[in-house]
């Protein structure tokens, strides 16, 4: 055979197989986290419970960043209670198996030494009080992560608690002329707002209280004063106002639309579609999301994490939840492949572990797997 | 027979190759490469890029390969026959 004919041979051989393997080989496990099957539920969700279970401490670097590592640790304890719990929601059988490290991820998540920032930027931290002109939106990461455990064990003795920082948030949330409250002082972020708003809704769930004509007066103001015309949410505004001091990002945008489907199912649904009108980019089958809405730039931050050609790590990640939320299989397929290939699953007797995700990574990914399309 | 000596061989590249990748994870699982960065662990720091280009390789590139070498050898094989 000629040489010229050899690569021809050779082009022809990688282009069948680029258009079909790759797509296939990686994309297998996602039929079965779309169907919410129940191995592929319990393999990832027993592994992330042992890692709670077994870590001895209440933060995880343990950096100088006091910010960082308990802001770190409040989503670990957040994501590990949102994906135990919808684990438990959809196998309802498996709940004294994951119960004890729910409990055990949830009083953490509520000790005020977690997050001690809080406590230094405010007089106090805002589990043990709130003054009257303090936003403490951090605190939505706090009570979703208390909102579901009370989803699957109603007598949690933090179901006090609970009920007063939903009607400390709700209070501030309706409030709110521009929808916003601040998470820190002279700092406000829509997607922590996102995440105070998606935890009154699934506390007013969880306890039969109607707050649907609240929530939707309120999901007009957020969306007039922090959705982008890209349908991309603002990561940041100056405090007290509806001015951007960040791009419209994807990363934001896809965890709030996760938090928003347990308050404002129609918000969600708006910022699930902007989001991959907005930012989806697929190659061979293989999807990611745009970090930065069209006529924005920046580097890589720690909701972004590493950009790599545009996409980021946290948009796409998240927007595994926002899919899966919104019944978007499609989309959910697509990006579960580029986690697939990246996350570099592990699978032995402990269970599944993506690789390269670490503590943090295989929490954020139980959530978004298990997320709930109802 | 040389047809299954290649494909033999080309097979048992590919197990090597997953082999490799399987225990790189396993290693990998076994720490944290998010905690790395805070921790100056920079032997995980540069494992977990070194496993995600494999994997990308693996994925991109040896499908094709070997269904090329399955194709060469099959026609050369046909070529040389004496029938």
């Amino acid at each position: 055979m000629s040489p010229r004919r050899r690569a021809a041979l050779a082009l022809l051989c990688l282009g069948v197989t680029l258009a079909v393997v790759p797509r296939w080989w990686m994309g297998r496990d996602a039929r079965a986290f779309l169907a919410a099957e129940r191995s592929a539920q319990h393999e990832l969700a027993r592994r992330v419970a042992a890692a709670i279970e077994a870590h001895p401490e209440r933060t995880f670097f343990g950096g100088s960043e006091l910010r960082f590592d308990g802001q770190s640790a409040v989503a670990i304890y957040q994501m590990t209670l949102l994906g135990l719990g919808q684990v438990l929601l959809a196998h309802p059988d498996l709940r004294e198996q994951y119960l004890p490290a729910m409990r055990l991820a949830a009083h953490r998540l509520a000790d005020p030494r977690t997050l001690v920032y809080a406590g230094t930027v405010y007089p106090r931290h805002g589990v043990v009080a709130m003054g009257p002109r303090e936003g403490h939106a951090y605190l939505g990461y706090v009570n979703l992560g208390l909102g579901m455990l009370r989803a699957v064990e109603p007598e949690t003795p933090l179901a006090a608690l609970h009920d007063r920082i939903s009607d400390a948030l709700a209070a501030r949330l309706f409030a709110s002329p521009t929808g916003l409250i601040e998470t820190y002082p002279a700092e406000t972020w829509p997607p922590d707002v996102a995440a105070v708003a998606g935890s009154v809704g699934l506390h007013a769930r969880v306890t039969g209280r109607d707050r649907e004509a609240q929530l939707a007066a309120w999901a007009d103001r957020f969306a007039a004063c922090s959705i982008h015309s890209s349908g991309y949410v603002v990561q940041r505004v100056r405090s007290g106002t509806c001015v951007p001091v960040d791009a419209p990002r994807g990363s934001g945008t896809a965890v709030a639309a996760y938090f928003l489907s347990f308050a404002v199912r129609g918000l969600a649904r708006r910022l699930h579609e902007g989001l991959v009108a907005t930012g989806m980019r697929s190659l061979l089958g293989f999807g990611a999301l745009a970090e930065y809405a069209p006529g924005f730039e920046g580097s890589g931050d720690v909701n972004a994490g590493p950009i790599v050609f545009g996409v980021s790590v946290g948009a796409t990640g998240f927007g595994l939840g926002s899919a899966r939320a919104h019944d978007d299989g499609e989309t959910f397929t697509r990006l579960y492949r580029t986690l697939h290939l990246f996350g570099a699953p592990v699978d032995d007797s402990a269970g599944r572990w993506y690789a390269t995700g670490g503590v943090l990574g295989n929490a954020l990914l139980l959530a978004m797997l298990t997320a709930r399309a109802e | 027979m040389r047809v299954r000596a290649r494909v033999a061989v080309v097979l048992g590249l590919m197990l090597a190759l997953v082999g490799a990748q399987w225990l790189l994870g396993s290693w990998l699982a076994d720490r944290d490469p998010v905690a790395a960065a805070f921790l100056g662990d920079y032997v995980t720091l540069a494992l977990a890029p070194a496993l995600l280009v494999s994997r990308l390789a693996t994925v991109l590139l040896v499908p094709g390969w070997v269904v090329y070498l399955l194709v060469t050898t099959a026609l050369l094989e046909r070529g040389s026959s004496p029938e």
